[in-house]
């Protein structure tokens, strides 16, 4: 199945998206972690809005509130708490 | 089964889901079930039959027979697919800037193209193009797949270490990029680049963005732990940044310009008086070696301006046209891709300094006899430069030569020509051994010689000889 994301906003979205897409990497190639998040700057202002939405759902993870972890999140920054 | 009927490609074995190999003089390459429903979901495209018309994409077919069993005949291959064959294979580090930069924009164009089908490239190296002439075709087809919602693009960081930064270090630092390439093979990494640009070239167009923000980047999280593609996937990243991106690297790409006026071998013309007999006189003697018969394939060592190596395309199914002097091999690549010339392959290779085997186990790249030996060599003008200049023994140059296996044009300049005395100017004449007498017997040690042609000048002559025995 596949999802049309040229307008996706919003946290339901965001919510479809973690429950639907599969969560094995394709790649075989090492795309660096800097590299991928870089690409964020490179999209536009598209991009600067996904940034931003990064950032507030670490900053809720940090704080502890509700935000969606993803499936294969490696939690180090709760064990530091 | 048989092993011996199959052979697998040495260089293909990096993604595990398919794999090159050769069966029966066909370049076959097998699938596992992921890759065949990619295969599936590409084959099914608009975009991907369109570019194998236009010649963008290799010519590939399934195969309905369950095709040869897996090299390894252990895993039987889901799906077989068959490609057209490439004449002459050739790597990244001997194309000149011009090769690299049209390989990188073929690229970027079928990552645009195929974002408007919802499908990407796994990868984004120079060795998944190869050249029909002067034209880049993209051969790796298993490296079109399904774009998965909410993944970044993976290639962006191998696009900048294989095609962009050689191409920036060269375009904005006049650094030659092929023994960067050459070196490493898998290409510049984004702080070595920045490492070798300084302050002001942040100004340039690219340098910050892919180069010093990347740079930054990568080593500010190279220790994450986080899983960042989930993280993307969650927060919304989708296929409009990766294709904005694609836009800015094409924009990029496309205005990189290598200015460079002269260089050693590019501006080189004999200004005798004999000049344009001799030149005349030299044509006409390829000419009548080249029509003896039809060649295959054959190498032009030397080649400068190309001027023999056209002669040679009139006869020949493949012409190799090497030189040393990359600024030279720039120039005649445009001149060929203008004419849309089909039978010329230019290439960067010093004979004294050949593409060596490299990689996983010295096999995954092959040198270039490994790739296609000649049934004719060209070595006009040349051998006075190895013999003296590169201080090759007259003996082992007609050794190497004779182990290409195939016939041989040469021309011997002696002593008394103008440009072998400049060559011995600054040099004490120890070259004993460079003499028409010695060069003859040496030659007739491994040769039959067919005719020989002495030029206006007198000091320069040409030999047509085929090998005796083999190598």
């Amino acid at each position: 199945m596949r999802i049309n994301l040229e307008k996706r906003t919003g946290p339901t979205g965001a919510v479809l998206l973690v429950l639907l897409s599969a969560s094995a990497a394709h790649a075989y190639i090492d795309p660096g972690s800097g590299s991928m998040l870089l690409q964020l700057l490179l999209g536009g202002v598209a991009g600067l809005v996904v940034l931003a939405k990064l950032y507030w759902q670490r900053l809720l993870r940090v704080l502890g509130i509700g935000g969606r972890d993803t499936e294969r999140e490696i939690d180090s920054d709760r064990s530091r708490h | 089964m048989t092993r011996a009927s199959v052979d697998v490609e040495p260089g293909s074995f990096r993604d595990r889901t398919s794999r090159v190999f050769y069966a029966d003089g066909s370049v076959l390459r097998g699938l596992d079930s992921r890759a065949l429903a990619e295969w599936e979901a590409l084959a099914a495209t608009r975009f991907f039959p369109r570019l194998v018309r236009e010649g963008k994409i290799i010519g590939t077919e399934r195969l309905g027979a369950p095709g040869p069993p897996a090299p390894d005949g252990i895993t039987p291959w889901t799906g077989v697919l068959r490609h057209a064959r490439i004449p002459f294979v050739s790597f990244p580090y001997e194309w000149c800037f011009g090769m690299l930069k049209d390989a990188a924009l073929l690229t970027l164009e079928l990552l645009d193209v195929g974002l408007g089908e919802g499908m990407i490239l796994k990868d984004a190296t120079p060795f998944n193009v190869q050249w029909a002439g002067a034209r880049p075709v993209f051969i790796d087809v298993a490296s079109f797949e399904r774009l998965r919602p909410g993944e970044p693009w993976a290639g962006y960081r191998q696009f900048c270490e294989m095609f962009l930064y050689p191409l920036l270090l060269q375009a904005y630092r006049n650094v030659a990029f092929q023994p960067w390439l050459r070196g490493r093979i898998d290409g510049i990494d984004a702080m070595q680049c920045w490492n070798l640009m300084s302050a002001r070239d942040l100004l340039r167009r690219g340098v910050l963005a892919h180069v010093y923000l990347q740079a930054k980047a990568q080593s500010r999280f190279a220790d994450t732990t986080h899983d960042v593609r989930g993280d993307l996937r969650a927060a919304g990243f989708h296929a409009a940044l990766i294709k904005a991106n694609i836009g800015r690297l094409t924009r990029l790409v496309r205005r990189l310009g290598w200015r460079q006026l002269s260089s050693a071998w590019s501006e080189y013309t004999v200004g005798t008086a004999y000049a344009d007999r001799e030149r005349e006189e030299k044509a006409a003697f390829v000419e009548r070696a080249l029509g003896a018969r039809p060649w295959r394939l054959v190498w032009d060592l030397g080649c400068n301006t190309g001027v023999f190596s056209r002669i040679a395309a009139q006869h020949a199914e493949l012409v190799v046209a090497m030189d040393g002097d990359h600024l030279v091999i720039e120039r005649l690549y445009r001149d060929l891709r203008r004419e849309g010339a089909q039978r010329i392959l230019p290439l960067v290779s010093n004979v004294a300094d050949p593409s060596p085997r490299l990689g996983w186990r010295g096999m995954e790249r092959g040198n270039l006899a490994d790739r296609g030996r000649p049934d004719l060599t060209l070595c006009l003008a040349l051998m006075h430069h190895l013999a003296i200049s590169a201080n090759v023994p007259v003996r082992e140059i007609v050794e190497w030569l004779w182990s290409l296996g195939g016939a041989l044009v040469i021309e011997f300049v002696t002593k008394a020509d103008p440009m072998v005395r400049r060559l011995l100017q600054n040099k004490r004449d120890d070259y004993a051994d460079y003499d028409r007498g010695c060069f003859e017997e040496c030659l007739k040690d491994r040769f039959d010689v067919v005719q020989v042609a002495e030029l206006a000048g007198g000091t320069r002559i040409l030999y047509f000889a085929t090998p005796r025995g083999s190598a």
